[in-house]
This record gives C-alpha cells, sequence and structure tokens, in this order.
C-alpha cells in the first residue's frame, strides 16, 4: 500500500473512533440518573465481554472464570482506593493482577480442553469467590468493601454520576481500540488460526502454548479492569457480584452476540443489559430468554464467527452480510 | 555417495503401535535430496501413517527419523516444519473463516521475527506479494480473497499446496495430492509437482494410489505392506516385484 | 457415627453415581458432554410433581408418565433438535449448547413455581433409632433403589442384544458401525437410558432436598465433578466416582464445616484434571491429532 493510501486508512480510523468517542462522551449529558447508571453498567460489561470473546470466540477455549477475575479487578481497587491509593494506579495494578493470574490460569488451559477446562475454570471462579467471602480481614468477607470513591485528576473530580460515567466510556473505547488493535495483527491472525485448525496451525510454526497463554492473560486482564471500574461505579462491592452465575451470563452475552465476531460482544452486551429493562420481567424470565437466543444462536451458526444477525440478514437478502467476508 | 545422492531424510527402523495394532513395523526408508520418490502401498498399510510419524503428528513407538543426519525424532510439528520440511493433508487442512491470502500468510508468519514483533504487524508486502504470486502459479488467484470453506475442493488442495509452497521448503511430502481431484487438476497438480523438483530443486515424497502416474513420474518408488517395507526401487523394478503384485493383487 | 456417614454417604454418593453414569454413558456413545444433567433431574422432579401434585395421579403412574416425558424431551428431542446439530462442528459449540439449556431449563421451572416444593417420599424421612444407630429409610430406600437401576442397567448392557450394540458403539463407533449397527439409534437408546436414569435420580434426591428450580447447579456440578474424578470413559468409573463424592461430601460436612466442603472437592477435581485427566478409573482418551 502506498503511504498516502496507508496515511489515509490511518486517518480514516481516527475519525472513526474519534466520532465515536465524542457520541460517547456526549450521550449521558442526556441521559437521566438511572439510565446513566445502566449505560455505565453496559460499558463495564462490555469491556468484560470483549475480553471473553477473546478467549472463546478468537482462541476457543472456554473460560467461565470472567466473574472472578471481574473480582480480582474489584478488589483490587476497593481495598487500594479505601486505603488512600489513587484509583489511577488502582486500576493498572488490577489489571496486571488479573493479567497475571490469568497468565497462571492459562496452564491448564494448555493441558486440558474444552469440559475439563470449562471445569477448571468453574472451579477457580468458586475458589475465587470462597476467598472472597472468607477472608474478612482482606476483603471484608461476606459484606464487602464500602465506600469506594471515584476518581480525580488533581483538583478535578470525578464525583457524579455524568463525570464517572464519562470516565468509563473513555476506558471502555480505549479497552476496545486495544482489541481491534491486537485483532489486527498477526496475533490475531494466529489467534485464528489455531481456533480455525489447530493441528495445521502448530504444523506451520505456531507456538500455540504461547498465544493460548497470552490470550487467557488479556483476556482476564480485561474482566479485571471491568471490575476495577465497578467498584467506583456502586461505591461498594461484594461477593455476590462476582459468583459462578454472572460468568455464565458473560458466556450468553458472547454467544447471543456471536462469538468470535468483533460486534459480538457489542450486541450480546447491549441485548443481556438493555432487554431486561424494555420487558420488565423477573430476573429468571430475562435469563430464559437470553439463553433461548443463545441456543438459537448455536444452532443456527454453529460455528460462531457470525452471529443471527448475519443470517437473518441473509435469508432476506439473499447475500452474505458485508462483515461476514472480512 | 555424491552429494546429490545424499539422503535429506533418513528412516531408520521405524515402529508405530496404536494399541497393540503395528501400524508400523521397522520400516527403514531414505529421501534423497532432488528427488521425487514414490511411497505406495494398499490401504492401511502404513503410508500416512509414516508420514505423520515424520512431521511430529504422531509420536513413534520406537525407531528414528533424521535430517541430513540430525535426529529429529519426536521433534514437534512446528520444530520440523521450520527446518524446511512441509506437507499436504489426505484430507484438506485449511484454516475454514479465514481468505485464501491469510491462510497463505498464516503458514509463514510465525517463521520469522519474534512473538512480540508480531504485535506490531499484520502482513508485510512482500508476504502478500508472495502469496500472490504462488497463487497465480496456481492458476486460483482470482479466489485470494475468497473465504477458504467457500472454494471448491479441487481450489482447496491447490490452496494446501500453495500453503506449502510459501515456506520455500527443501522437501515437500504431499499425501495423496490427486485424492478426489478431476483429471484435469490433477495433471495441473502433477505438473507443479514436477515444476517443484525439476526447477525449484525442492525434494518431494508423494503418497499416490494411481500406480500409473507413480510410475511414471518418479525417480524411485518405495512399497510398504502392512507396516513394512516390502520394495524400492526404480519404478521398473519394483513394478515387476513379485511381493508387491501380491500385497496389491493377492495373486 | 461413623456408620451413620457411611449410609449416608452411600445415598448421596449413589445419586451423585446414578447421575454421572447417564452423564458417562452419553459422553461414550455419542461424545456429548452434558452440561445440563443437573437441570435434567430437577425437570424430571417437576414432572413429577405436576403429575403427582397437581393432577393428583397414584405414585407409580405419575412416575411412569414422567418417565414417558423425561424420555421424550430429555431424551429424544434433546438429542435431535440440539446434540445431533452441533456434534458436527465441534465440543465446543455443544459444551456452550447444553450450558445455554442448562441456563434455559433452570430459568424455566421458575414458572410453575419459585417456591421449594416439598416431594412425595415412598417413606418416612425419620430416622429409625436400630442398635446404636439411627438409620433412615429414606437413606436405605435411596441405597437400594438406586443399587436396583444400576444393575438393572448393567443386566440391560451385557445381557440384551440392544444393551451389547450399545456398548459395542460406546467402545468404538466405527467398528460398530462396520458391524452394522444403526450407530444414530443406538445413541438415541443412549439418551432414552439418560432420561431414565435421570427420573430415577431425582425421584431419590428431591425428597431429601425439596424440589426447588436452582437445585440443578450445584447437583449437575456434582455429578460432573463424580465423572471427571472416577473417569467418565469407563460406566465403572463413574459409579465410583459418585460414591467417592458422597463419601467425601459427607465426611467433610461432618468433620470440617460444610464451607469447605466443596472447595475439597474441587481441588480434588483440579488436581485430578491436572494430573490424571482420564480420572482414577478411567482410560486413556485418544485425543485423536489424526487428520
Amino acid at each position: 500500500m502506498s503511504r498516502s493510501a496507508m496515511f489515509r486508512s490511518i486517518l480514516g480510523k481516527v475519525l472513526k473512533f474519534g466520532a465515536i468517542a465524542a457520541v460517547l462522551l456526549v450521550i449521558p449529558r442526556f441521559l437521566g440518573i438511572y439510565t446513566i447508571y445502566i449505560y455505565s453498567w453496559l460499558l463495564v460489561y462490555l469491556i468484560a465481554a470483549y475480553g471473553l470473546n477473546l478467549i472463546l470466540g478468537y482462541a476457543g477455549q472456554i473460560s467461565l472464570a470472567q466473574a472472578a477475575f471481574m473480582g480480582i479487578g474489584a478488589y483490587v481497587m476497593g481495598i487500594l482506593v479505601t486505603k488512600g491509593v489513587s484509583f489511577w494506579i488502582a486500576l493498572p495494578a488490577g489489571a496486571l493482577l488479573s493479567f497475571g493470574i490469568g497468565l497462571i490460569l492459562g496452564f491448564p488451559a494448555l493441558k486440558v480442553k474444552h469440559h475439563y477446562l470449562a471445569m477448571v475454570t468453574i472451579g477457580f471462579n468458586f475458589i475465587m469467590y470462597k476467598l472472597f467471602e472468607n477472608q474478612e480481614a482482606i476483603t471484608g468477607g461476606y459484606y464487602g468493601i464500602f465506600d469506594i470513591t471515584r476518581p480525580s485528576i488533581g483538583a478535578l473530580r470525578f464525583e457524579s454520576d455524568l463525570a464517572y460515567a464519562r470516565v468509563i466510556a473513555t476506558v471502555a473505547l480505549f479497552m476496545v481500540i486495544v482489541m481491534y488493535w491486537i485483532l489486527n495483527t498477526r496475533w490475531g491472525r494466529a489467534f485464528k488460526m489455531i481456533r480455525e485448525n489447530e493441528v495445521r496451525a502448530e504444523i506451520v510454526g505456531v507456538d500455540i502454548r504461547a498465544y493460548k497463554l497470552i490470550v487467557f492473560a488479556i483476556g482476564s486482564a480485561y474482566a479485571g479492569v471491568a471490575g476495577g471500574l465497578l467498584a467506583p461505579l456502586l461505591g461498594y462491592i461484594e461477593p455476590t457480584l462476582f459468583e459462578l452465575t454472572i460468568s455464565f451470563d458473560f458466556l450468553l452475552m458472547v454467544l447471543i452476540g456471536g462469538r468470535g465476531r468483533f460486534e459480538g460482544p457489542l450486541i450480546g452486551v447491549a441485548v443481556v443489559i438493555l432487554l431486561p429493562e424494555f420487558l420488565r420481567i423477573t430476573d429468571q424470565a430475562n435469563l430464559l430468554i437470553f439463553s433461548v437466543i443463545a441456543v438459537v444462536v448455536l444452532l443456527v451458526v454453529p460455528e460462531g464467527g457470525a452471529s443471527l444477525w448475519d443470517w437473518i440478514f441473509k435469508r432476506i437478502t439473499g447475500k452474505n452480510s458485508p462483515s461476514l467476508t472480512k | 555417495m555424491p552429494m546429490e545422492m545424499q539422503p535429506i531424510l533418513k528412516i531408520q527402523d521405524l515402529r508405530k503401535n496404536f494399541y497393540g495394532l503395528r501400524a508400523l513395523d521397522g520400516v527403514d526408508m531414505e529421501l534423497r535430496e532432488k528427488e521425487l520418490l514414490g511411497l505406495m502401498g494398499p490401504n492401511g498399510s502404513g503410508k500416512s501413517t509414516l508420514l505423520n510419524c515424520m512431521t511430529g503428528v504422531l509420536s513413534t513407538t520406537g525407531g528414528r527419523v533424521y535430517h541430513r543426519s540430525r535426529d529429529i525424532t519426536g521433534w514437534k510439528s512446528s520444530s520440523i516444519y521450520k527446518l524446511g520440511i512441509a506437507r499436504t493433508f489426505q484430507l484438506v487442512q485449511l484454516f475454514p473463516e479465514m481468505t485464501v491470502l491469510d491462510n497463505m500468510v498464516g503458514a509463514i508468519q510465525e517463521s520469522r521475527g519474534t512473538m512480540f514483533g508480531r504485535l506490531f504487524r499484520f502482513s508485510e508486502e512482500w508476504e502478500k506479494a508472495k502469496a500472490e504470486e504462488i497463487l497465480e502459479f496456481l492458476k486460483i488467484a482470482h479466489v485470494k480473497n475468497n473465504l477458504a470453506k467457500n472454494l471448491s475442493y479441487g481450489q482447496q488442495k491447490l490452496v494446501d499446496l500453495g500453503m506449502v509452497l510459501m515456506a520455500d521448503p527443501s522437501v515437500v511430502l504431499l499425501d495423496e495430492p490427486l485424492a478426489g481431484v478431476n483429471p484435469t487438476l490433477g495433471r495441473e497438480i502433477i505438473d507443479h509437482i514436477l515444476e517443484l523438483v525439476k526447477v525449484k530443486c525442492c525434494t518431494v515424497l508423494i503418497i499416490e494410489h494411481n500406480a500409473k502416474i507413480m510410475l511414471d513420474i518418479c525417480d524411485r518408488i518405495v512399497v510398504l505392506n502392512e507396516g513394512r517395507k516390502i520394495a524400492k526401487g526404480h519404478p521398473d523394478a519394483v513394478k515387476q516385484n513379485p511381493e508387491v503384485l501380491k500385497a496389491y493383487f493377492g495373486a | 457415627m461413623i456408620f451413620q456417614l457411611i449410609i449416608g454417604g452411600t445415598a448421596t454418593g449413589a445419586i451423585y453415581a446414578l447421575m454421572a453414569m447417564g452423564f458417562s454413558l452419553l459422553w461414550q456413545t455419542s461424545q456429548t458432554i452434558n452440561f445440563a444433567q443437573g437441570e435434567f433431574v430437577t425437570a424430571a422432579a417437576f414432572i413429577m410433581l405436576i403429575f403427582y401434585d397437581s393432577l393428583n395421579l397414584p405414585y407409580v403412574l405419575a412416575l411412569v408418565l414422567t418417565i414417558v416425558v423425561t424420555v421424550g424431551i430429555l431424551g429424544i428431542i434433546f438429542r435431535k433438535v440440539v446434540v445431533e446439530r452441533l456434534i458436527k462442528t465441534g465440543l465446543l459449540s455443544l459444551i456452550c449448547a447444553t450450558i445455554a439449556v442448562s441456563i434455559m431449563v433452570r430459568n424455566s421451572l421458575i414458572f410453575y413455581t419459585a417456591e421449594s416444593m416439598s416431594f412425595p417420599s415412598i417413606v418416612s424421612k425419620e430416622a429409625i433409632p436400630l442398635l446404636t444407630i439411627r438409620l433412615s429409610p429414606l437413606d436405605v430406600l435411596n441405597i437400594a433403589l438406586a443399587a436396583l437401576v444400576i444393575v438393572a442397567l448393567q443386566l440391560f448392557i451385557r445381557k440384551t442384544k440392544p444393551g451389547k450394540a450399545l456398548q459395542a458403539v460406546a467402545q468404538n463407533r466405527d467398528v460398530a458401525e462396520v458391524l452394522g449397527i444403526d450407530v444414530g439409534r443406538m445413541t438415541t437408546l443412549a439418551f432414552a437410558i439418560n432420561a431414565v436414569i435421570v427420573t430415577f435420580a431425582a425421584i431419590l434426591v428431591a425428597p431429601v432436598y425439596v424440589a426447588k428450580y436452582n437445585m440443578g447447579l450445584a447437583l449437575g456440578l456434582r455429578a460432573f465433578y463424580a465423572a471427571i474424578i472416577g473417569g467418565f470413559n469407563q460406566t465403572r468409573g463413574a459409579l465410583i466416582g459418585g460414591l467417592l463424592i458422597g463419601y467425601i461430601e459427607v465426611f467433610t460436612i461432618a468433620y470440617v464445616t460444610s464451607q469447605y466442603s466443596e472447595v475439597v472437592i474441587l481441588l480434588m477435581v483440579i488436581g485430578i484434571i491436572l494430573f490424571k485427566p482420564e480420572g482414577i478409573w478411567g482410560t486413556k482418551e485418544v485425543w485423536s491429532r489424526e487428520l
């Protein structure tokens, strides 16, 4: 590609993301108190969902421990902030810790596959939950941690819901951009090769072990960031926020949106967080609907990489949707 | 032995058991530089197993594999690939949800540079150019942006071959490249293979069932039966070997 | 006291063993990992409740009808609609689907009732003092009934024609096919048998734990652990694994806090997965790298 073409392409991307940033930052201005709260939740969960999408959708590994990593990030934030450490240090700290532990959890992922891996991650989630619940001295036990203040930079305080929502939006956008970038490098291609045909990938020289470990670490770190943002959003955290069923929720989000698709988490999170607001039915009914959608998506496009929406699109127009042939 | 006749790959007493089934029962074989070797034998004689053991896809139960006098027995397939030994598969093995170009570039992206360096690049111009060149050579350049799963079987076989060529291998092992392919395409593939050996000076080993073609194009033939080598040598000699006839026709 | 615990452990373990055996059967015959096994038990319990409580049918009739319904839905329909379609595209999709199905079932039963339903029990739950120990008739019944089902299952598999065909499919699908066995029908049979097994597991477990819509999660996980520890490519492994989990559960609750019984089991599971993934009594799977 010529230099000017490359420049134009980069400029195009910058403008695109700039526009998205502007929209994200402006929207909260017009939302009511409750809606801002939903908006913030959505963005926080979006980050964690992107992490799981990387692990499950791109590298084909099952992790049912995203909630636990969210918990790690959240508790790091909660513990550090209540001891006076700055938000801006606690957030990367939580992410780093999640990255490290995710890397460790990645090792079993190398040895076992699929259902065994699912069990290991379930086990990990459960053990973390028990730790959160029982290690009173550090985590506040059953009741959790309170009074988690929101960040500030010097004199500028992001105390209000509106201001903090913008902080979340900025971090979320940053994380998504990073994900986009990673997936468009050779790493992204390597992940895909592993997902598509692991044996062939190994034969052409892909270091399966290294990539799988990285994927687990990054995906978990994303959950850690989400957790770190969650803590000041709620102002408090407690163990039940990070129990096993939340990990299942993330799985549903990724499945609904179409695993392995870049827009997948966006769709999945939007459905799972927003639909309940419109339907106003019980939690269980919501979960019922989500799981049905997830099963339908899986049955219709079992290979992943496409979503229900592409299938519908194809049925209606007879053509493949544009993003599918990328 | 003159230089061209040195074995580039040497199999010594190779054994492979599957729960008591002796798939390979002590096979000795040599693959000499720049030759076109045909590996034949009835179904189940162990040809693919031999290939799999040589390339690290299967572990061996006994025996050794040497590459230019280096012992590569038990090496991982990725390491063997990096030595310049590439292979295709009986059942085409591509990356179905990726484009043909991606498949091609993917075939060599891990061969150079560091893990960390790969975070900062998607592909170099030369990789894409080379991929396109090879696709041209194989006459399938027009499908370069299609998803691999959407190609016809014949096209997929060619892409498989193309991926192998990307790495500029010194040794190419082809597992039934003509299986399921119509005669016209088959002739094309054979032409490409012959060009590989004569022009690009690769060493090629083919597993194929089509005896006529094999006897026609190969420099040497090795015949396996029930996990053992029963014949080797020039095609004319092998053609008349009574053991070979017995194995194939049970006479 | 120890004896009591052993009885209790056997009773609990028997239920897990049943579920694990069904689980193992599905894996062996059709490479299906049924994450929804626990929810199947819950569903069976609820269906039983519908027949017995709401429709006031006699116990045995209700049981028979329940079996018919579970075989139909959890066996045949589940197989045809979900499993058959997804098995071709890989285990990952299938596992995700069964997880989603488990969530689906778990959250649909709430529409019948959100409360814990008291489940009919054939015998009294009161413990009878026998010599120096207090024996719960329910425990004894559990063990007896579970043993009966297991023996019946083994007899079926070993002595009957379809049973032997099933065994063949479980051991080696391809060879079985070559021998002329209708693998598809055998797989359906396996799912049907699993449905029967979970129904029996339901009538054994529900009286003790009460039937609640979310009881499946804990149960299912336990059965899963049992299958992993014992080795689920051998029915024998699933059986022993189930009993083992039962004993561990009962003993840790008695001697340590109940909080950590789950953790102990989990650590065992993770240990097994890392060091002996085929399970203590299982055999090594050939994760075929052949192409």
